[in-house]
């Protein structure tokens, strides 16, 4: 009787995966920790920014709309690259922590898991991209629109 | 006469080896999600820096007095700055180009049910975030330099 089991599924993760998974979840979490530390410092940067451009404005005298506009843009932008960053940061850690423990302990859930944190990971790269394209696209047509009204 | 023991059936999610694990349909359906997501955001990508590389060759010298005027720069201190645009734009393709690959091995390692290629993808994967954690460095320190000179 033949008692070798044999898996319903032909791919496994042997030593040469393991490896280069592996490696790839260790410098995955360095790049996620420095992208994060990268973004928090220009929010910061950002924030003390924010005083001076406001501040100069208002020694001229003039132009009070446009500062103001600028302080509300500048917040929003670091904002956004806030949550952005949060997100980016969070599937690609995961990636990282779920890959290297599931490795270790030799449990392929826990590999799937980590699977699923790259995978959430590049779904939003993707989607943002999309969305910047489609802005980009707005801006391009609304200047056609607006030169060709002129 | 000897008797051996019955062969205790390995435990669910743990394949024939005692190091090998399967990758069942879940981590496969996540690993084509990355493969998917991550060819889409390398092509786009990719297209739109041909076309701007495109645009920066056909408008040369334009760019060159344009940059020099913001700047108030010479044209030496210009080439400088072209010289670095480069270098980063090259830096860019280099990540999109190991994107692609990465995404590629990994689709045709589930196509062809290989661990191999798969592990080959993720080498290659594993460059992109190297390239991300230069990206992530020299983020951090033009950041603090902005910083310690404001």
């Amino acid at each position: 009787m033949d008692t070798h089991n044999q898996s319903l599924f032909d791919l496994r993760i042997n030593d040469n995966l393991r490896i280069h998974l592996r490696s790839a979840a260790v410098v995955a979490g360095i790049a996620a920790l420095l992208s994060f530390a990268s973004s928090i410092l220009k929010v910061v940067t950002a924030f003390m920014n924010k005083g001076k451009t406001s501040l100069e404005y208002r020694y001229e005298g003039f132009n009070q709309t446009t500062a103001s506009v600028e302080r509300t843009s500048s917040i929003a932008g670091a904002i956004v690259t806030l949550v952005i960053s949060i997100l980016l940061f969070y599937f690609l850690n995961r990636f990282s922590t779920k890959t290297k423990t599931g490795l270790n302990v030799n449990n392929p859930q826990i590999v799937n898991t980590g699977f699923g944190g790259l995978s959430g990971y590049f779904v939003t790269l993707g989607i943002l991209l999309i969305i910047f394209l489609a802005l980009f696209l707005l801006f391009i047509v609304g200047m056609m629109a607006g030169s060709a009204s002129r | 006469m000897d008797q051996t023991p019955p062969v205790p059936p390995p435990p669910p999610g743990q394949g024939t080896s005692l190091f090998d694990m399967d990758i069942d349909a879940v981590g496969q359906n996540h690993l084509n999600t990355i493969s998917k997501w991550g060819k889409f955001i390398s092509i786009t990508l990719l297209i739109i820096i041909l076309l701007c590389i495109l645009l920066m060759a056909t408008q040369y010298q334009a760019l060159m007095d344009r940059v020099g005027d913001l700047m108030s720069i010479d044209r030496q201190a210009v080439g400088i700055v072209l010289a670095i645009v480069l270098v980063v734009i090259g830096l860019v393709l280099a990540l999109l180009f190991f994107l692609l690959r990465a995404c590629s091995l990994i689709k045709q390692g589930l196509i062809t049910q290989s661990s191999d290629r798969i592990a080959d993808g993720f080498r290659a994967m594993k460059v992109v975030f190297t390239i991300g954690i230069i990206f992530s460095a020299l983020s951090i320190l033009s950041t603090i330099i902005t910083l310690v000179n404001s």
